[in-house]
């Protein structure tokens, strides 16, 4: 009997473990991202703690593993203040900028397409458009209304 | 030690279950009366399962403005759409002109998510008719909302709001 109540329980147990990886959108083996449940951030400060924009499992990997852990430091300053968060032509578009309390003065996109699984980040400074993961001085293929609002997005 | 081993399952579960925090975060209940279409981000405004004219909010306020004609017009040009979008706290769609007729009327429906105020523009060959009818021309709207009235639908000359 005891034996039949512990195979219930780890049965109870995968199944949320399941759950956990379904959520996210991870298939183990395929790392092809979902974004889409992100646009319930939609006109949302994307930094507030109960939204956990960085601590979502997956977009902190992903981020991490786009830009390495010293911008990713440097992109979580630059998101020390924020505007809510857009959708654009089929886009997530969170913008950040640094606070007072930072020695730089740079702000900060990270673009996230919700229907295409792909994953940008801007760094601006002085209207310096600096876009991963792209050589400097591209631009990504990206709706012109977000292209505009990097180009013309002054730190504040 | 068999006790033991439960807790330790029973810890196990708990965290494991604990792993959907964003399935069980909430956002904010809207307290305006059109904050809650924001859940239309990125969605058709008009598809086989959905249709946001539906929504007894937004066809009020449409209404208001529009008065009956109007708003059966602009029901009739969002036959075709694209996809709702949310730029700098505004709500922003925009129906499809038909290919097939290049003079086809564009019709745009704007608001800000913290007003019941609906703006509403209906693009021609003859100009921009916003409504209701600004002051100064044009209404006070992102930049990223002036840029895509003035660039999509048919060609009109710039500054050619109909004055009526």
């Amino acid at each position: 009997m005891y034996f039949k109540v512990l195979s219930l329980i780890l049965l109870l147990n995968l199944l949320a473990l399941g759950q956990g990886l379904q959520s996210t959108g991870q298939v183990p083996g395929q790392p092809v991202h979902n974004w889409s449940r992100l646009k319930a951030w939609a006109n949302e400060f994307p930094v507030w703690k109960r939204l956990k924009t960085f601590k979502d499992p997956e977009l902190h990997g992903a981020l991490r593993q786009l830009l390495g852990p010293n911008n990713y430091k440097r992109l979580t300053e630059d998101f020390g203040r924020v505007v809510r968060t857009e959708v654009i032509g089929g886009y997530l578009v969170l913008r950040g900028f640094t606070d007072k309390s930072s020695d730089r003065d740079e702000s900060a996109f990270i673009i996230i397409g919700l229907n295409d699984g792909s994953l940008r980040v801007a760094f601006i400074k002085k209207n310096e458009v600096m876009w991963r993961p792209l050589p400097a001085g591209q631009e990504p293929g990206l709706p012109d209304c977000i292209l505009y609002q990097a180009r013309t997005w002054s730190t504040w | 030690m068999h006790v033991k081993i439960a807790i330790v399952i029973v810890l196990l579960s708990a965290s494991a279950l604990g792993q959907r925090p964003h399935h069980r975060s909430r956002v904010a209940q809207p307290s305006y009366p059109l904050a809650h279409l924001k859940t239309w981000a990125n969605e058709y405004p008009v598809s086989a399962k959905r249709n946001i004219f539906k929504d007894a909010a937004l066809r009020r306020a449409l209404l208001r403005l529009l008065g009956e004609d109007d708003y059966q017009q602009l029901v009739n040009d969002f036959r075709h759409s694209t996809p709702v979008e949310i730029i700098d706290g505004y709500f922003v769609m925009h129906s499809v002109p038909d290919i097939s007729n290049p003079n086809d009327e564009i019709a745009f429906v704007v608001f800000w998510m913290y007003d019941d105020t609906v703006l509403v523009a209906f693009k021609s060959q003859y100009g921009v008719d916003w409504l209701p009818v600004p002051e100064y021309g044009e209404p006070t709207v992102p930049e990223c909302v002036s840029r895509m009235v003035q660039q999509l639908g048919p060609w009109s000359p710039p500054g050619s709001s109909d004055p009526d």
